[in-house]
């Protein structure tokens, strides 16, 4: 298997900077989530792995050979394009089969490879079905088969469970993590869907607009956001404005609402700032009947998932999400009780 | 009110049919027509006779068998030159893409006649009057568009994803062309290849204008029989100058789906 590296990868689309100068490391035999929103360039930096966007800039390497100017056919990498885009004047052996053929394996070894395949994504007995008269969930593991027909080093997948509804996605998630550990194999996921990344991946790289935002393991992401995008994007995040008292280095002491907070940890702060904003997940928060009249809390609505009930709520003015236990009682007055400091963090505003 | 909307429709569909077949059918009976007294909806009687006569005396078979052979060569050439050029359109980024597409309809938009007259000049000095090449080069004129049409919308239509995928699989520019794109297309490379098949066969007024001695086409052929003035032998004519078109539309509407051939004959005008 092998490591795969980007190193100032720049793609630009005419006057539009696609991919700015990025660099990220895909860990051999591990899964890699490109994480962001439409539009970040998450899809044109896989397209550049697998040879389809031109490089204007940059290396991508495949463990210590040179990539960049390789042609997609030459790469050790096999993709599971978002539309599948299955050949449908081929049957579905015909598919999983082609990249053997051009390889010229015999029939018959061709044959036991294809039957293999389809074992292996459990789609036994379909090999002669064409793919429009499959189901979506079915083309998505005939494409899936034949990515990995051509043993490739390096599996990209692109939105690969977009188009499956809620039930098959975690079913096919799980199949495809179960695949990856078993054949050690390296792969390459874009996601739009944050839940998807941090279920899936051993790896997360956030991108916005072109660039990488941040990369580290999915608990690095959701503990440790970098920025407020970061803590926005991963996960939810209430944002409250604070004041910054004093600073000393990566801590600082700052003001909400009139409450004095010390030790808070500065995620991203110029140097100098005075105002800044406070992010803490919803389920860090609580409540209690009473407490200090400047952390009241107004009640807008409470919503129920199963396995907490949120509050909707307004401090001052802000709104702020509280997640608390399904059966939690809210108390007519409720106030804000903030957690120990570790779990609040400032960011520029 | 939907219900309304579609009666309407159905109505309206049904006027429209009853205007254009009715000639036609006038013709298929006249055409078969032993004798029809004014005021019978049908003819007494029925006969062969006046495709006999027109095939006989007329020599239409020969005249036919030419026909068939300057369409098949015209066709071919059309697709040979054709879909290459589609692809180039589709695909490529081909300088001044769009004035070329419109240069095609201007083809379409121009007077036959300006056509037929401009070709003729060129033909007489290029020694092309009345020669096999010189008409299927005349008939390529009009045959082409039709067939970079028809081509540059098939390849249009292919995701380009199914052809990274072949890329991604191992396969080079050759192999992806001949193993995916070119199957893909296939259905509208007939129908381009079966509509110059078509346009060259039924094409009269520049054939009229650049040959008719050594070379007469069907049409030309025809067209002598219907200036003798007798309805008869003029409908049998005609019915014979229609069905082979109507054969081919039939085969190009099964070949690709109705909206696909009503881009391809929106631009064919």
């Amino acid at each position: 298997m092998t490591t795969v590296a980007l190193d100032g990868v720049t793609v630009r689309f005419g006057e539009t900077l696609a991919l700015d100068a990025i660099e990220f490391v895909a860990p051999s035999g591990e899964l890699t989530a490109l994480l962001g929103p439409s539009g970040c360039g998450k899809s044109t930096a896989l397209r550049a792995v697998a040879g389809f966007a031109p490089l204007s800039g940059g290396t991508v390497r495949f463990g210590s050979a040179d990539m960049s100017g390789v042609a997609p056919e030459a790469r050790p990498s096999a993709m599971v394009f978002q539309s599948y885009a299955l050949w449908p004047h081929m049957t579905v052996a015909q598919n999983i089969g082609f990249g053997l053929r051009l390889k010229g394996l015999p029939a018959p070894d061709r044959r036991r490879q294809i039957a293999r395949l389809l074992d292996m994504v459990g789609l036994q007995g379909l090999g002669d079905r064409r793919p429009d008269a499959l189901s979506g969930g079915e083309r998505q593991r005939v494409a899936l088969a034949r990515a990995l027909a051509i043993e490739p080093r390096l599996l990209l997948l692109d939105e690969p469970m977009s188009n499956l509804d809620a039930g098959l996605r975690a079913q096919t998630q799980s199949e495809i993590r179960r695949l990856q550990r078993s054949l050690g194999l390296t792969v390459l996921l874009v996601t739009h869907d944050q839940d998807e990344a941090l279920a899936m991946a051993d790896r997360v790289v956030l991108m916005r607009a072109g660039r990488v935002v941040q990369a580290g393991t999915p608990e690095d992401l959701y503990q440790r956001p970098g920025s407020r995008f970061a803590a926005g994007f991963v996960g939810r995040t209430n944002f409250l404005p604070v004041r910054i008292l004093s600073r000393d280095g990566a801590q600082a002491t700052v003001v909400l609402f009139g409450q004095r907070l010390e030790a808070v940890t500065v995620a991203d702060l110029a140097d100098g700032a005075t105002e800044a904003v406070l992010g803490v997940r919803p389920d860090a928060l609580g409540i209690a009947a009473e407490g200090d009249p400047s952390l009241a809390l107004t009640v807008v609505q409470t919503s129920y998932h199963g396995t907490h009930r949120t509050l909707h709520a307004a401090l001052a003015g802000h709104p702020l999400d509280i997640d608390l236990a399904p059966d939690a009682s809210i108390p007519a007055a409720p106030r804000l009780v903030l957690p120990d400091s570790g779990k609040l963090r400032v960011y520029a505003p | 009110m939907l219900r309304r909307i579609g009666i309407a429709a159905f109505a309206g569909l049904g006027a429209l049919a009853v205007v254009v077949a009715t000639p036609a059918l006038v013709l298929l009976l006249y055409s078969v027509s032993g004798g029809w007294q004014s005021g019978a909806v049908f003819p007494a009687e029925l006969t062969l006779e006046w495709y006999a006569y027109i095939v006989r005396y007329e020599n239409a078979l020969p005249a036919l068998t030419l026909s068939l052979r300057i369409a098949a060569v015209t066709a071919f050439v059309a697709l040979l030159v054709g879909a290459p050029a589609g692809y180039a359109l589709a695909r490529l980024p081909v300088p001044g893409r769009q004035v070329i597409e419109l240069m095609f309809l201007a083809k379409t938009a121009t007077p036959v006649i300006v056509v037929g007259v401009g070709t003729a000049v060129v033909f007489l000095r290029a020694g092309l009057t009345d020669t096999f090449a010189g008409i299927v080069a005349a008939h390529l004129v009009g045959a082409l568009p039709l067939m970079i049409w028809s081509a540059a919308s098939a390849f249009r239509a292919i995701d380009p994803a199914l052809e990274e995928a072949a890329h991604d699989a191992g396969a080079g520019a050759f192999r992806t062309f001949l193993l995916v794109t070119l199957p893909l297309a296939r259905p509208g490379l007939t129908a381009g290849a079966l509509l110059a098949f078509i346009y060259s066969l039924d094409e009269f007024a520049i054939t009229f204008l650049i040959s008719g001695v050594e070379y007469t086409t069907l049409p030309l052929r025809l067209y002598s029989t219907l200036q003798q003035g007798y309805i008869e032998p003029a409908a049998a004519a005609s019915v014979l100058l229609v069905a082979p078109s109507v054969v081919l539309i039939a085969l190009v509407l099964r070949i690709v789906r109705l909206t696909d051939l009503g881009a391809a004959q929106g631009h064919a005008g």
